[in-house]
Protein backbone atom coordinates (compact mmCIF):
# COMPACT_ATOMS: atom_id res chain seq x y z
CA UNK A 1 0.00 0.00 0.00
CA UNK A 2 1.29 3.42 -0.80
CA UNK A 3 1.22 6.25 1.67
CA UNK A 4 -0.48 8.39 -0.87
CA UNK A 5 -4.00 7.17 -1.00
CA UNK A 6 -5.35 6.70 -4.45
CA UNK A 7 -8.03 9.30 -4.98
CA UNK A 8 -11.54 8.19 -5.52
CA UNK A 9 -12.91 9.11 -8.90
CA UNK A 10 -14.39 12.53 -8.95
CA UNK A 11 -17.91 12.45 -7.65
CA UNK A 12 -20.58 13.68 -9.95
CA UNK A 13 -21.09 16.70 -7.77
CA UNK A 14 -22.60 19.73 -9.38
CA UNK A 15 -23.07 21.87 -6.34
CA UNK A 16 -19.43 22.95 -6.11
CA UNK A 17 -19.30 24.40 -9.57
CA UNK A 18 -22.65 26.14 -9.51
CA UNK A 19 -22.34 27.78 -6.13
CA UNK A 20 -18.87 29.11 -6.72
CA UNK A 21 -19.34 32.69 -7.81
CA UNK A 22 -15.74 33.91 -7.84
CA UNK A 23 -13.93 32.47 -10.81
CA UNK A 24 -10.20 32.50 -10.24
CA UNK A 25 -7.09 31.08 -11.84
CA UNK A 26 -7.36 27.47 -10.79
CA UNK A 27 -10.60 26.31 -9.30
CA UNK A 28 -11.46 26.77 -5.65
CA UNK A 29 -11.63 23.38 -4.03
CA UNK A 30 -14.59 24.39 -1.93
CA UNK A 31 -16.42 27.52 -0.78
CA UNK A 32 -17.93 28.10 2.61
CA UNK A 33 -18.58 30.66 5.30
CA UNK A 34 -16.66 31.00 8.52
CA UNK A 35 -18.93 32.18 11.29
CA UNK A 36 -17.26 33.80 14.23
CA UNK A 37 -19.93 34.75 16.71
CA UNK A 38 -22.42 36.68 14.60
CA UNK A 39 -19.79 37.64 12.04
CA UNK A 40 -19.86 35.83 8.69
CA UNK A 41 -16.76 35.51 6.55
CA UNK A 42 -17.25 33.88 3.13
CA UNK A 43 -14.09 32.13 1.95
CA UNK A 44 -12.83 30.02 -0.95
CA UNK A 45 -10.64 27.02 -0.16
CA UNK A 46 -7.55 26.52 -2.31
CA UNK A 47 -5.28 23.53 -1.92
CA UNK A 48 -1.98 24.39 -0.24
CA UNK A 49 -0.25 21.38 -1.75
CA UNK A 50 1.03 20.68 -5.20
CA UNK A 51 2.01 17.37 -6.69
CA UNK A 52 5.56 16.10 -6.48
CA UNK A 53 7.98 17.47 -8.98
CA UNK A 54 8.71 13.95 -10.13
CA UNK A 55 5.09 13.46 -11.13
CA UNK A 56 4.88 11.84 -14.52
CA UNK A 57 2.26 12.40 -17.16
CA UNK A 58 0.67 9.76 -19.33
CA UNK A 59 1.21 10.14 -23.08
CA UNK A 60 0.84 7.99 -26.19
CA UNK A 61 3.84 6.95 -28.28
CA UNK A 62 3.24 10.09 -30.39
CA UNK A 63 3.26 12.26 -27.31
CA UNK A 64 -0.49 12.87 -27.31
CA UNK A 65 -1.84 13.39 -23.80
CA UNK A 66 -3.74 10.45 -22.33
CA UNK A 67 -6.89 11.28 -20.41
CA UNK A 68 -9.70 9.39 -18.74
CA UNK A 69 -13.35 9.20 -19.50
CA UNK A 70 -16.22 7.19 -18.12
CA UNK A 71 -17.85 4.52 -20.21
CA UNK A 72 -20.89 2.45 -19.40
CA UNK A 73 -19.88 -1.03 -18.21
CA UNK A 74 -22.73 -2.57 -20.18
CA UNK A 75 -22.15 -1.23 -23.68
CA UNK A 76 -18.79 0.54 -23.41
CA UNK A 77 -20.29 3.81 -24.65
CA UNK A 78 -18.83 7.06 -23.26
CA UNK A 79 -21.00 8.63 -20.54
CA UNK A 80 -20.82 12.41 -20.09
CA UNK A 81 -20.32 13.57 -16.50
CA UNK A 82 -23.83 15.12 -16.38
CA UNK A 83 -25.33 11.65 -16.86
CA UNK A 84 -23.48 10.10 -13.94
CA UNK A 85 -25.18 9.54 -10.60
CA UNK A 86 -24.07 8.08 -7.27
CA UNK A 87 -25.33 4.68 -6.25
CA UNK A 88 -24.89 2.68 -3.09
CA UNK A 89 -25.02 -1.07 -3.52
CA UNK A 90 -27.30 -2.61 -0.91
CA UNK A 91 -27.26 -6.26 0.20
CA UNK A 92 -29.70 -7.32 -2.53
CA UNK A 93 -27.11 -6.18 -5.10
CA UNK A 94 -29.32 -3.33 -6.26
CA UNK A 95 -28.09 0.25 -6.34
CA UNK A 96 -29.80 2.95 -4.31
CA UNK A 97 -29.30 6.22 -6.17
CA UNK A 98 -28.64 9.28 -4.05
CA UNK A 99 -28.48 12.77 -5.54
CA UNK A 100 -26.80 15.99 -4.38
CA UNK A 101 -30.03 17.58 -3.13
CA UNK A 102 -30.82 14.56 -0.96
CA UNK A 103 -27.33 14.56 0.51
CA UNK A 104 -27.64 18.24 1.24
CA UNK A 105 -31.00 17.63 2.90
CA UNK A 106 -29.48 15.27 5.49
CA UNK A 107 -26.33 17.33 6.03
CA UNK A 108 -26.08 19.40 9.21
CA UNK A 109 -28.30 22.49 9.02
CA UNK A 110 -25.52 24.82 7.89
CA UNK A 111 -23.38 22.59 5.69
CA UNK A 112 -21.31 25.41 4.33
CA UNK A 113 -20.80 27.12 7.64
CA UNK A 114 -17.59 26.68 9.56
CA UNK A 115 -18.85 27.73 12.94
CA UNK A 116 -15.86 28.63 15.11
CA UNK A 117 -16.99 27.83 18.63
CA UNK A 118 -13.70 26.45 19.94
CA UNK A 119 -10.26 27.99 19.97
CA UNK A 120 -7.07 26.18 20.96
CA UNK A 121 -3.31 26.62 20.73
CA UNK A 122 -1.71 25.51 17.46
CA UNK A 123 0.49 22.98 19.30
CA UNK A 124 -2.63 21.11 20.45
CA UNK A 125 -3.64 20.12 16.92
CA UNK A 126 -3.22 16.32 16.71
CA UNK A 127 -0.72 15.50 13.95
CA UNK A 128 -2.03 11.96 13.54
CA UNK A 129 -5.42 13.27 12.39
CA UNK A 130 -4.24 15.75 9.77
CA UNK A 131 -5.43 15.31 6.23
CA UNK A 132 -4.76 18.27 3.97
CA UNK A 133 -3.82 21.97 4.16
CA UNK A 134 -5.67 24.80 2.42
CA UNK A 135 -5.25 28.52 1.85
CA UNK A 136 -8.44 30.55 2.30
CA UNK A 137 -9.16 33.53 0.09
CA UNK A 138 -11.82 36.05 1.11
CA UNK A 139 -14.87 35.69 -1.14
CA UNK A 140 -17.23 38.36 0.17
CA UNK A 141 -17.67 41.98 -0.86
CA UNK A 142 -15.75 43.23 2.17
CA UNK A 143 -12.53 41.71 3.48
CA UNK A 144 -12.56 43.53 6.80
CA UNK A 145 -13.95 40.67 8.90
CA UNK A 146 -11.50 38.27 7.22
CA UNK A 147 -8.58 40.50 8.11
CA UNK A 148 -9.85 41.10 11.64
CA UNK A 149 -10.10 37.37 12.35
CA UNK A 150 -6.68 36.63 10.77
CA UNK A 151 -5.02 39.47 12.65
CA UNK A 152 -6.55 38.50 15.99
CA UNK A 153 -5.92 34.76 15.67
CA UNK A 154 -2.33 35.40 14.71
CA UNK A 155 -1.76 37.83 17.55
CA UNK A 156 -3.26 35.49 20.14
CA UNK A 157 -1.62 32.45 18.49
CA UNK A 158 -4.92 30.58 18.39
CA UNK A 159 -6.55 28.08 16.06
CA UNK A 160 -10.31 27.83 15.56
CA UNK A 161 -11.93 24.39 15.40
CA UNK A 162 -15.21 23.41 13.74
CA UNK A 163 -16.77 20.69 11.63
CA UNK A 164 -18.03 20.99 8.08
CA UNK A 165 -19.08 18.80 5.18
CA UNK A 166 -16.69 19.23 2.27
CA UNK A 167 -17.48 17.41 -0.94
CA UNK A 168 -19.70 14.76 0.59
CA UNK A 169 -17.53 14.05 3.60
CA UNK A 170 -17.57 15.60 7.05
CA UNK A 171 -14.29 16.79 8.54
CA UNK A 172 -13.02 18.50 11.61
CA UNK A 173 -11.57 21.76 10.29
CA UNK A 174 -8.89 23.83 11.95
CA UNK A 175 -8.75 27.49 10.88
CA UNK A 176 -5.33 29.09 11.34
CA UNK A 177 -3.78 32.45 10.53
CA UNK A 178 -0.31 33.26 9.22
CA UNK A 179 1.01 36.48 7.69
CA UNK A 180 -2.47 37.97 7.62
CA UNK A 181 -3.88 35.05 5.63
CA UNK A 182 -6.40 32.50 6.88
CA UNK A 183 -5.40 28.87 6.38
CA UNK A 184 -7.21 25.63 7.07
CA UNK A 185 -6.30 22.02 7.80
CA UNK A 186 -8.82 19.21 7.51
CA UNK A 187 -8.64 16.61 10.28
CA UNK A 188 -10.00 13.08 10.58
CA UNK A 189 -12.54 12.17 13.21
CA UNK A 190 -11.12 10.15 16.08
CA UNK A 191 -12.86 6.97 14.94
CA UNK A 192 -11.04 7.20 11.60
CA UNK A 193 -7.73 6.68 13.39
CA UNK A 194 -7.04 3.09 14.35
CA UNK A 195 -5.89 2.29 17.84
CA UNK A 196 -3.16 -0.14 18.92
CA UNK A 197 -6.01 -2.28 20.26
CA UNK A 198 -8.05 -2.28 17.03
CA UNK A 199 -4.93 -3.24 15.08
CA UNK A 200 -4.19 -5.94 17.60
CA UNK A 201 -0.74 -4.73 18.66
CA UNK A 202 0.67 -6.63 21.66
CA UNK A 203 0.23 -5.11 25.10
CA UNK A 204 3.25 -3.16 26.37
CA UNK A 205 5.83 -5.34 28.11
CA UNK A 206 7.80 -4.17 31.11
CA UNK A 207 11.23 -3.00 30.08
CA UNK A 208 14.40 -2.97 32.21
CA UNK A 209 15.19 0.60 33.27
CA UNK A 210 18.70 0.22 31.85
CA UNK A 211 17.27 -0.36 28.36
CA UNK A 212 15.09 2.76 28.55
CA UNK A 213 18.16 4.69 29.72
CA UNK A 214 20.23 3.55 26.79
CA UNK A 215 17.38 4.57 24.44
CA UNK A 216 17.27 7.98 26.13
CA UNK A 217 21.01 8.31 25.56
CA UNK A 218 20.66 7.53 21.86
CA UNK A 219 17.77 9.99 21.54
CA UNK A 220 19.72 12.72 23.34
CA UNK A 221 22.75 12.13 21.13
CA UNK A 222 20.63 12.52 18.03
CA UNK A 223 18.55 15.46 19.28
CA UNK A 224 19.00 18.78 17.54
CA UNK A 225 17.40 22.18 17.91
CA UNK A 226 15.73 22.23 14.54
CA UNK A 227 14.99 20.46 11.32
CA UNK A 228 17.48 20.60 8.49
CA UNK A 229 15.28 21.38 5.51
CA UNK A 230 17.45 19.33 3.18
CA UNK A 231 15.87 16.34 4.94
CA UNK A 232 12.59 17.22 3.27
CA UNK A 233 14.17 17.47 -0.14
CA UNK A 234 12.73 15.20 -2.79
CA UNK A 235 15.85 13.40 -4.06
CA UNK A 236 13.83 11.19 -6.39
CA UNK A 237 12.45 14.25 -8.15
CA UNK A 238 15.91 15.81 -8.41
CA UNK A 239 17.46 12.76 -10.03
CA UNK A 240 14.54 12.50 -12.38
CA UNK A 241 15.00 16.12 -13.45
CA UNK A 242 18.70 15.41 -14.07
CA UNK A 243 17.92 12.38 -16.24
CA UNK A 244 15.26 14.27 -18.13
CA UNK A 245 17.42 17.33 -18.74
CA UNK A 246 20.20 15.13 -20.11
CA UNK A 247 17.76 13.52 -22.50
CA UNK A 248 16.31 16.87 -23.52
CA UNK A 249 19.80 18.16 -24.34
CA UNK A 250 20.39 15.19 -26.60
CA UNK A 251 16.95 15.68 -28.09
CA UNK A 252 16.11 12.09 -27.15
CA UNK A 253 12.44 11.12 -26.68
CA UNK A 254 11.35 14.75 -26.71
CA UNK A 255 7.82 15.50 -27.90
CA UNK A 256 6.05 18.83 -28.13
CA UNK A 257 3.77 19.26 -25.14
CA UNK A 258 0.21 20.51 -25.09
CA UNK A 259 -1.33 23.05 -22.77
CA UNK A 260 -3.60 20.79 -20.76
CA UNK A 261 -2.10 17.75 -19.14
CA UNK A 262 -4.04 16.00 -16.45
CA UNK A 263 -2.73 14.05 -13.57
CA UNK A 264 -4.87 12.05 -11.26
CA UNK A 265 -4.64 14.74 -8.63
CA UNK A 266 -5.12 17.82 -10.76
CA UNK A 267 -8.13 18.95 -8.81
CA UNK A 268 -6.23 18.80 -5.55
CA UNK A 269 -3.45 21.06 -6.75
CA UNK A 270 -2.94 24.68 -5.96
CA UNK A 271 -4.00 27.27 -8.52
CA UNK A 272 -1.36 28.79 -10.74
CA UNK A 273 -0.62 31.82 -8.61
CA UNK A 274 -2.13 31.80 -5.16
CA UNK A 275 -0.23 34.88 -4.01
CA UNK A 276 -1.60 36.99 -6.86
CA UNK A 277 -5.08 35.70 -6.14
CA UNK A 278 -4.90 36.60 -2.45
CA UNK A 279 -3.50 40.02 -3.30
CA UNK A 280 -6.29 40.73 -5.74
CA UNK A 281 -8.96 39.65 -3.28
CA UNK A 282 -7.53 41.66 -0.43
CA UNK A 283 -6.74 44.68 -2.57
CA UNK A 284 -10.42 45.44 -3.02
CA UNK A 285 -10.37 47.25 0.30
CA UNK A 286 -7.01 48.84 -0.40
CA UNK A 287 -5.68 46.63 2.36
CA UNK A 288 -2.42 45.61 0.74
CA UNK A 289 0.56 47.83 1.40
CA UNK A 290 2.50 49.04 -1.62
CA UNK A 291 5.33 46.72 -2.66
CA UNK A 292 7.93 49.43 -1.99
CA UNK A 293 6.84 49.90 1.57
CA UNK A 294 6.88 46.19 2.33
CA UNK A 295 9.91 45.39 0.21
CA UNK A 296 8.00 42.60 -1.42
CA UNK A 297 10.16 40.33 -3.51
CA UNK A 298 10.00 40.31 -7.29
CA UNK A 299 10.52 36.57 -7.34
CA UNK A 300 7.91 34.51 -9.10
CA UNK A 301 5.17 33.38 -6.79
CA UNK A 302 5.88 30.22 -4.88
CA UNK A 303 2.85 28.58 -6.34
CA UNK A 304 4.29 28.76 -9.81
CA UNK A 305 7.93 28.15 -8.90
CA UNK A 306 9.08 24.69 -9.90
CA UNK A 307 12.13 24.29 -7.73
CA UNK A 308 12.00 23.65 -4.03
CA UNK A 309 12.58 26.81 -2.08
CA UNK A 310 14.50 27.24 1.05
CA UNK A 311 11.83 28.65 3.26
CA UNK A 312 11.24 28.40 6.93
CA UNK A 313 9.23 25.34 7.82
CA UNK A 314 8.58 26.22 11.42
CA UNK A 315 5.24 27.83 11.99
CA UNK B 1 -12.76 -5.30 16.18
CA UNK B 2 -10.74 -7.33 13.74
CA UNK B 3 -6.99 -7.01 13.94
CA UNK B 4 -5.20 -5.48 10.99
CA UNK B 5 -2.48 -6.98 8.86
CA UNK B 6 1.02 -5.58 8.75
CA UNK B 7 1.83 -3.98 5.41
CA UNK B 8 5.62 -3.87 5.69
CA UNK B 9 8.43 -5.27 7.82
CA UNK B 10 11.50 -3.17 8.54
CA UNK B 11 13.92 -2.10 11.23
CA UNK B 12 14.31 1.26 12.91
CA UNK B 13 17.98 2.29 12.88
CA UNK B 14 19.13 4.79 15.48
CA UNK B 15 22.90 5.12 15.36
CA UNK B 16 24.01 1.56 16.00
CA UNK B 17 20.72 0.46 17.58
CA UNK B 18 18.21 -1.58 15.62
CA UNK B 19 14.56 -2.09 16.51
CA UNK B 20 12.63 -4.59 14.33
CA UNK B 21 9.16 -3.28 13.48
CA UNK B 22 6.06 -3.88 11.37
CA UNK B 23 4.05 -1.14 9.63
CA UNK B 24 0.27 -0.90 9.97
CA UNK B 25 -1.96 1.67 8.31
CA UNK B 26 -3.15 4.14 10.94
CA UNK B 27 -6.29 5.14 9.06
CA UNK B 28 -9.59 3.33 9.36
CA UNK B 29 -11.62 3.89 6.23
CA UNK B 30 -15.17 4.64 7.39
CA UNK B 31 -16.24 6.43 4.24
CA UNK B 32 -19.48 5.50 2.51
CA UNK B 33 -18.45 4.27 -0.89
CA UNK B 34 -20.73 5.09 -3.75
CA UNK B 35 -20.37 3.62 -7.19
CA UNK B 36 -20.73 5.93 -10.15
CA UNK B 37 -23.65 4.87 -12.34
CA UNK B 38 -25.02 5.80 -15.73
CA UNK B 39 -28.23 7.66 -14.93
CA UNK B 40 -30.14 6.14 -17.86
CA UNK B 41 -29.79 2.46 -16.92
CA UNK B 42 -28.14 2.49 -13.48
CA UNK B 43 -25.24 0.45 -14.82
CA UNK B 44 -21.88 1.21 -13.20
CA UNK B 45 -19.52 3.33 -15.28
CA UNK B 46 -15.83 2.47 -15.57
CA UNK B 47 -12.86 4.62 -16.44
CA UNK B 48 -11.25 4.27 -19.83
CA UNK B 49 -7.95 5.72 -21.00
CA UNK B 50 -8.15 7.76 -24.18
CA UNK B 51 -5.85 9.67 -26.47
CA UNK B 52 -7.12 13.19 -25.78
CA UNK B 53 -6.13 14.36 -29.25
CA UNK B 54 -7.92 11.67 -31.25
CA UNK B 55 -10.41 10.58 -28.53
CA UNK B 56 -9.52 6.96 -29.36
CA UNK B 57 -9.24 4.45 -26.50
CA UNK B 58 -5.68 3.62 -25.43
CA UNK B 59 -4.61 0.32 -23.86
CA UNK B 60 -2.73 0.57 -20.59
CA UNK B 61 0.36 -1.12 -22.03
CA UNK B 62 0.48 1.52 -24.79
CA UNK B 63 0.79 4.34 -22.29
CA UNK B 64 4.18 6.00 -21.94
CA UNK B 65 5.34 7.98 -18.98
CA UNK B 66 6.68 11.45 -19.67
CA UNK B 67 8.10 14.32 -17.70
CA UNK B 68 7.00 17.82 -18.60
CA UNK B 69 9.72 20.45 -18.77
CA UNK B 70 9.08 24.06 -17.80
CA UNK B 71 8.76 24.98 -21.47
CA UNK B 72 5.96 22.38 -21.75
CA UNK B 73 8.02 20.00 -23.88
CA UNK B 74 7.64 16.38 -22.83
CA UNK B 75 10.49 13.92 -22.36
CA UNK B 76 9.44 10.29 -22.46
CA UNK B 77 11.01 7.91 -19.97
CA UNK B 78 11.46 4.22 -20.73
CA UNK B 79 10.66 1.61 -18.05
CA UNK B 80 14.39 0.82 -17.70
CA UNK B 81 15.17 4.49 -17.06
CA UNK B 82 12.44 4.70 -14.44
CA UNK B 83 13.76 1.59 -12.77
CA UNK B 84 17.19 3.18 -12.55
CA UNK B 85 15.66 6.16 -10.71
CA UNK B 86 14.05 3.98 -8.07
CA UNK B 87 15.55 4.30 -4.61
CA UNK B 88 17.76 1.38 -3.55
CA UNK B 89 15.86 -1.41 -1.83
CA UNK B 90 16.45 -1.47 1.91
CA UNK B 91 14.45 -2.36 5.01
CA UNK B 92 16.16 0.26 7.15
CA UNK B 93 14.10 3.09 8.60
CA UNK B 94 16.92 5.51 9.40
CA UNK B 95 16.37 8.01 12.16
CA UNK B 96 18.63 10.93 11.33
CA UNK B 97 17.76 13.27 14.19
CA UNK B 98 15.26 14.08 16.90
CA UNK B 99 13.71 17.55 17.08
CA UNK B 100 11.47 19.32 19.59
CA UNK B 101 7.71 18.87 19.04
CA UNK B 102 5.96 21.45 16.86
CA UNK B 103 9.16 22.53 15.16
CA UNK B 104 7.79 21.54 11.77
CA UNK B 105 5.08 23.20 9.70
CA UNK B 106 1.78 21.40 10.41
CA UNK B 107 1.06 21.32 6.66
CA UNK B 108 3.86 18.80 6.13
CA UNK B 109 2.12 15.98 8.03
CA UNK B 110 0.41 13.60 5.66
CA UNK B 111 -0.64 10.13 6.84
CA UNK B 112 -0.21 8.10 10.03
CA UNK B 113 1.17 4.57 10.32
CA UNK B 114 1.38 2.57 13.50
CA UNK B 115 4.56 0.64 14.09
CA UNK B 116 4.33 -2.62 16.01
CA UNK B 117 7.13 -4.74 17.45
CA UNK B 118 8.48 -7.52 15.24
CA UNK B 119 9.89 -9.99 17.73
CA UNK B 120 12.01 -7.88 20.04
CA UNK B 121 9.20 -6.28 22.07
CA UNK B 122 11.54 -4.99 24.79
CA UNK B 123 13.56 -2.68 22.56
CA UNK B 124 10.33 -1.51 20.87
CA UNK B 125 8.64 -0.51 24.12
CA UNK B 126 11.90 0.88 25.53
CA UNK B 127 12.05 3.24 22.55
CA UNK B 128 8.36 4.15 22.83
CA UNK B 129 8.84 4.84 26.52
CA UNK B 130 11.97 6.95 25.98
CA UNK B 131 10.31 8.94 23.16
CA UNK B 132 7.32 9.65 25.39
CA UNK B 133 9.61 10.86 28.14
CA UNK B 134 11.61 13.22 25.92
CA UNK B 135 8.56 14.34 23.89
CA UNK B 136 10.64 14.71 20.74
CA UNK B 137 9.97 13.67 17.16
CA UNK B 138 12.38 11.58 15.10
CA UNK B 139 13.06 12.31 11.44
CA UNK B 140 12.80 9.01 9.59
CA UNK B 141 13.84 8.06 6.06
CA UNK B 142 12.84 4.79 4.48
CA UNK B 143 11.91 3.07 1.25
CA UNK B 144 8.62 1.23 0.98
CA UNK B 145 7.22 -0.28 -2.22
CA UNK B 146 9.98 1.31 -4.33
CA UNK B 147 9.28 4.78 -3.01
CA UNK B 148 11.38 6.91 -0.68
CA UNK B 149 9.55 8.37 2.31
CA UNK B 150 10.34 10.87 5.00
CA UNK B 151 8.32 10.81 8.20
CA UNK B 152 8.02 11.87 11.81
CA UNK B 153 8.49 9.15 14.43
CA UNK B 154 6.34 9.87 17.50
CA UNK B 155 5.11 8.19 20.62
CA UNK B 156 1.33 7.72 20.55
CA UNK B 157 -0.49 6.24 23.56
CA UNK B 158 2.52 4.13 24.52
CA UNK B 159 3.18 2.90 20.97
CA UNK B 160 5.30 4.09 18.06
CA UNK B 161 3.68 6.03 15.24
CA UNK B 162 5.23 7.18 11.99
CA UNK B 163 3.45 10.05 10.21
CA UNK B 164 4.62 10.48 6.61
CA UNK B 165 5.68 14.02 5.71
CA UNK B 166 5.23 15.87 2.45
CA UNK B 167 8.38 17.00 0.73
CA UNK B 168 9.10 20.69 1.12
CA UNK B 169 8.34 21.32 -2.53
CA UNK B 170 4.84 19.85 -2.17
CA UNK B 171 3.68 22.46 0.33
CA UNK B 172 2.82 25.98 -0.84
CA UNK B 173 4.61 28.72 1.05
CA UNK B 174 3.12 32.18 0.89
CA UNK B 175 6.56 33.68 1.44
CA UNK B 176 6.22 36.36 -1.23
CA UNK B 177 2.84 37.51 0.06
CA UNK B 178 2.91 41.01 1.56
CA UNK B 179 0.66 40.85 4.58
CA UNK B 180 -2.40 43.11 4.47
CA UNK B 181 -2.08 46.54 6.00
CA UNK B 182 -4.72 46.37 8.70
CA UNK B 183 -4.30 49.91 9.98
CA UNK B 184 -7.95 50.77 9.54
CA UNK B 185 -9.10 47.98 11.88
CA UNK B 186 -10.20 49.90 14.94
CA UNK B 187 -8.92 49.26 18.43
CA UNK B 188 -12.43 48.45 19.52
CA UNK B 189 -12.88 45.83 16.78
CA UNK B 190 -9.56 44.19 17.60
CA UNK B 191 -10.34 44.14 21.31
CA UNK B 192 -13.79 42.68 20.82
CA UNK B 193 -12.47 39.99 18.47
CA UNK B 194 -9.79 39.05 20.95
CA UNK B 195 -12.31 38.93 23.79
CA UNK B 196 -14.55 36.69 21.74
CA UNK B 197 -11.69 34.26 21.03
CA UNK B 198 -10.69 34.24 24.68
CA UNK B 199 -14.28 33.50 25.70
CA UNK B 200 -14.43 30.58 23.28
CA UNK B 201 -10.99 29.25 24.14
CA UNK B 202 -10.79 25.90 25.82
CA UNK B 203 -8.81 22.74 25.75
CA UNK B 204 -9.52 20.71 22.67
CA UNK B 205 -11.62 17.64 23.26
CA UNK B 206 -11.42 16.00 19.89
CA UNK B 207 -13.48 13.05 21.14
CA UNK B 208 -16.46 15.37 21.34
CA UNK B 209 -16.57 15.73 17.54
CA UNK B 210 -18.64 13.06 15.85
CA UNK B 211 -19.26 12.44 12.21
CA UNK B 212 -23.05 12.82 12.34
CA UNK B 213 -23.15 13.34 8.60
CA UNK B 214 -21.87 9.81 7.90
CA UNK B 215 -24.68 8.37 10.03
CA UNK B 216 -27.23 10.60 8.32
CA UNK B 217 -26.10 9.42 4.87
CA UNK B 218 -26.35 5.78 5.99
CA UNK B 219 -29.89 6.40 7.17
CA UNK B 220 -30.69 8.21 3.94
CA UNK B 221 -29.59 5.16 1.94
CA UNK B 222 -31.66 2.86 4.15
CA UNK B 223 -34.74 5.07 3.74
CA UNK B 224 -34.34 5.26 -0.01
CA UNK B 225 -33.83 1.49 -0.23
CA UNK B 226 -37.28 1.18 1.36
CA UNK B 227 -38.67 3.47 -1.30
CA UNK B 228 -39.15 6.50 0.90
CA UNK B 229 -39.09 9.98 -0.58
CA UNK B 230 -36.55 12.33 0.98
CA UNK B 231 -37.97 15.80 1.71
CA UNK B 232 -35.60 18.44 0.37
CA UNK B 233 -34.59 21.52 2.24
CA UNK B 234 -35.16 24.97 0.74
CA UNK B 235 -31.95 26.87 0.06
CA UNK B 236 -31.44 29.79 2.43
CA UNK B 237 -30.29 33.21 1.35
CA UNK B 238 -27.33 34.58 3.34
CA UNK B 239 -28.23 37.36 5.78
CA UNK B 240 -26.78 40.82 5.10
CA UNK B 241 -23.56 41.56 6.98
CA UNK B 242 -24.15 43.77 10.03
CA UNK B 243 -21.70 46.31 11.37
CA UNK B 244 -18.57 44.45 12.48
CA UNK B 245 -18.15 45.90 15.96
CA UNK B 246 -21.87 45.60 16.65
CA UNK B 247 -21.88 41.95 15.56
CA UNK B 248 -18.93 41.17 17.81
CA UNK B 249 -20.53 42.92 20.77
CA UNK B 250 -23.78 41.03 20.26
CA UNK B 251 -21.84 37.76 19.98
CA UNK B 252 -20.15 38.38 23.32
CA UNK B 253 -23.45 39.33 24.95
CA UNK B 254 -25.21 36.19 23.74
CA UNK B 255 -22.36 33.94 24.94
CA UNK B 256 -22.39 35.60 28.37
CA UNK B 257 -26.14 35.20 28.56
CA UNK B 258 -25.76 31.48 27.82
CA UNK B 259 -23.05 31.14 30.45
CA UNK B 260 -25.04 32.82 33.19
CA UNK B 261 -28.29 31.12 32.25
Amino acid sequence: MSARKKRAPKKASKTEATQHTHPAPGRAFWSGTITFGLVSIPVDFYSATRSRQGKLRMVTADGHPVGRRYVCSRDGQPVPIEEIVRGFQVDSGEFVVVNDDELEAVAPEKTRDIDLKHFIALAELPKALMVRPYVLAPAGASTKAYRLLAETMERTDKVGIATAVIRDKAYIIAILAKDGVLLAETLRFVDELRTPQSIGLPSPVSVPQAQVKSMLRVIDDLTQEALDLTELHDDYASSMVKTVEKKAKRGQDVVQGVAELETEETEFEAPIDLVALLKRRLEKDGAIASPQAKGASKKPSVASAKRPRKTKAAS
Amino acid sequence: MMSARAIYKAQLCLDSLEVPIKFYSGVEDRGIHFRLLHEADHEPVVQQLIDKTTEEPVERNEVHKAYQLDDRRLVKLEPAELEELEPPGTRDVSITRFIPPNSMDYALYERPYYLGPDGDAESYFALAHALGQRKVEGLAHWVMRKRAYVGALREHNGYLMLVTLRHQQEVIELASFARPDNKELSKQELQLAQQLIETLEGSFDIESFHDDYREQVQQLIARKAKGQVIPLRPRKKPAPAPDLAEALQNSLKSIKRKKTA
